[in-house]
């Protein structure tokens, strides 16, 4: 599968999941789902038919809300079936509660209390290059989630232990929960803000595929990589872009129908 | 019981490489941080950060003591034992120092009578409280053989010996025997425990027939025993240097109450009452009175919480 129809089939999957779920937190699956379509099809190492294999590349969403972009790759890619999306997990309660993905084969671990999965992702990274391992350890952090000082505690520690296996990628779509970042905590150059913690940083345009293959493909050797990923919020349905009030909600009725058919128009 | 913790914690990482120590900035052990250099870390003052790369640390297959004091290694870090530890079943064992008053030299802000209360409502934690150095070298053991997550709690050292001699074969859960008796049952987790003994020494020089029980488990919690205890005793009583509120007492009351248990036991409670506790007082002085602030010990302040054994026994002997 081309990573562009991964990435289109994670954003038609967002809007169905969440249609049957009644909840909320499409838009920023939408954000990273280039992000996530680009990780599972052309960069990490997975096995699918055994999870646990110890070779993976690991991948933490500390962004937990953003799940149901990360439940809609695995099934895709093969960790289960693409028609439990819509009924054993999102029916069965295992999506309904969508946030925690514990016990969906091929996630690492649940997240969603944010600012807790970037430190577990350090973890990781720490323990693979401690035993020389030679699996990568990558983790999507939301923008708004930088606001959680338990972010920057992990930062400080993988530039410290320069974690050169461990690749954090911020989804900066400029909006978080109830406004854009710049009205609540301005964070005018979160770039340099990595920087200065001892980390490589490259700036891509998130929804640019070759951009961020070839930025997710990047090892620095010395330091751990941090990805700003430009992003649109909601990208790819376009009354759902750029518009804070989305973040809550999930497209139903007239709405569901529009973004299907909007979706329909971009299928590449 | 640091020392023993280290003690039990040297002969695990000596067996098993896939144990680890990682610390925020806090504790000192030089047996271990020598001859385990490479099953050790300084993380950091960050134990938010550190809960996380333990869980992830225990995600890559390693066995991860994860240590500071009582307040910083509980309450201040109570969402990611919750949701990397509990939720997730990573096994982690996080290690308190300090428990009660034992740092009550620094304020309120050290002093630690909540942390079994907050710990307890987490599914899938084990939560160990020993009593003396026995008690934490073999807790230590038996937390290092399960899988689950595990919160210890330690005095801050050179606490003495309650138990006679070392404990075999540690399995969770356990009750142990400090003071045979029947009559009286004195049901205690922690160092207060020695206060609970002395009690019982002076009750028994007044005829009194009493027993003193160490739980170095307070999660999963000894039901049979609770239950065993009420039906024999005429006076069950729980002793702790924490908070009443959703303590080790309240974990015992609560057996009691949800199993309907109908023994003819009495039950009282003793701990801190639902109040902080300042171990300074205001100097009578009015000059002075904004320089000077006088500290108060350990031992007041267990006075004044009625925790001493003269506390314990006046509430035992109370109508």
């Amino acid at each position: 599968m081309k990573t562009e129809e991964l990435a289109w089939r994670i954003r038609k999957h967002a809007v169905e999941m969440a249609h049957i779920t009644k909840l909320g937190h499409t838009v920023c699956a939408f954000s990273i789902a280039d992000i996530i379509a680009v990780l599972y099809n052309d960069i990490m190492n997975i096995y699918p038919q055994d999870p646990q294999n110890d070779r993976r590349d690991r991948f933490v969403l500390s962004e937990g809300h953003c799940a149901v972009a990360l439940a809609a790759a695995l099934a895709e890619v093969g960790f289960f079936p693409v028609e439990d999306l819509l009924t054993k997990y999102a029916d069965g309660g295992k999506l309904t509660n969508f946030l925690y993905l514990r016990g969906l084969p091929g996630v690492e671990f649940s997240t969603a209390s944010l600012g807790l999965g970037f430190p577990v992702a350090c973890g990781m990274a720490y323990s693979g290059k401690k035993d020389k391992k030679t699996y990568n350890v990558y983790s999507i952090i939301g923008d708004g989630e930088c606001n959680e000082g338990s972010i920057w505690e992990a930062a400080l520690f993988a530039g410290h232990h320069r974690l050169s296996n461990l690749t954090a990628i911020v989804n900066h779509n400029k909006l978080q929960g109830q406004d854009r970042n710049e009205n609540i905590l301005s964070m005018l150059n979160i770039g340099e803000m990595w920087r200065s913690f001892g980390w490589h940083v490259i700036e891509v345009n998130g929804h640019d595929i070759g951009q961020l293959r070839a930025a997710l493909n990047f090892r620095h050797g010395e330091k751990p990589v941090c990805i700003i990923a430009h992003t649109i919020k909601g990208k790819g349905v376009s009354f759902m872009e750029n518009d804070v009030v989305w973040h809550y909600l999930y497209a139903d009725g007239e709405k569901y129908e529009i973004a299907m058919k909007e979706l329909e128009e971009i299928r590449p | 019981m640091k020392e023993s913790f280290f003690d039990a914690l040297c002969e695990l990482a000596e067996a098993d490489s896939n144990i680890e120590f990682i610390k925020a900035d806090a504790g000192f052990n030089a047996k271990y941080q020598i001859n385990h250099a490479k099953q050790y870390l300084n993380i950091g003052i960050s134990e938010q950060n550190m809960i996380g790369v333990a869980a992830g640390m225990a995600f890559s297959g390693k066995t991860v003591f994860a240590y500071s004091l009582v307040d910083f290694s509980s309450l201040r870090v109570l969402d990611q034992i919750r949701v990397d530890l509990g939720y997730n079943c990573a096994n982690v064992k996080v290690v308190s120092c300090g428990t009660g008053f034992d740092y009550c030299d620094d304020g309120v802000s050290h002093i630690a009578v909540d942390d079994i209360s907050a710990l307890r409502s987490i599914p899938n934690m084990v939560l160990f409280s020993p009593c003396d150095p026995h008690e934490a070298y073999a807790i230590t053991k038996a937390a290092a053989e399960t899988k689950l997550p595990c919160f210890i709690r330690l005095g801050r050292g050179g606490e003495p010996k309650l138990h006679q001699k070392k404990i075999e074969n540690y399995h969770i859960g356990d009750v142990l025997t400090l003071r045979d008796g029947q009559e009286i049952m004195i049901l205690v987790t922690g160092s207060i425990a020695g206060e609970a003994l002395a009690a019982a020494e002076t009750l028994a020089e007044m005829g009194k027939n009493v027993g003193v029980f160490s739980f170095p488990t307070i999660t999963p919690i000894n039901k049979a025993f609770i239950e065993e205890a009420m039906k024999t005793a005429k006076m069950v009583v729980t002793v702790e240097e924490h908070s009443l509120a959703g303590g080790f007492g309240a974990a015992v009351a609560e057996v009691i109450a949800d199993n309907n248990i109908s023994g003819n036991a009495i039950f009282k409670r003793i701990g801190v009452d639902y109040q902080f506790v300042e171990n300074t007082e205001i100097h009578s002085e009015p000059l002075l009175r904004e320089l000077f602030y006088k500290c108060k010990p350990a031992t007041f302040l267990k006075e004044q919480c009625g925790i001493t054994a003269e506390g314990i026994i006046r509430t035992i002997l109370q109508k």
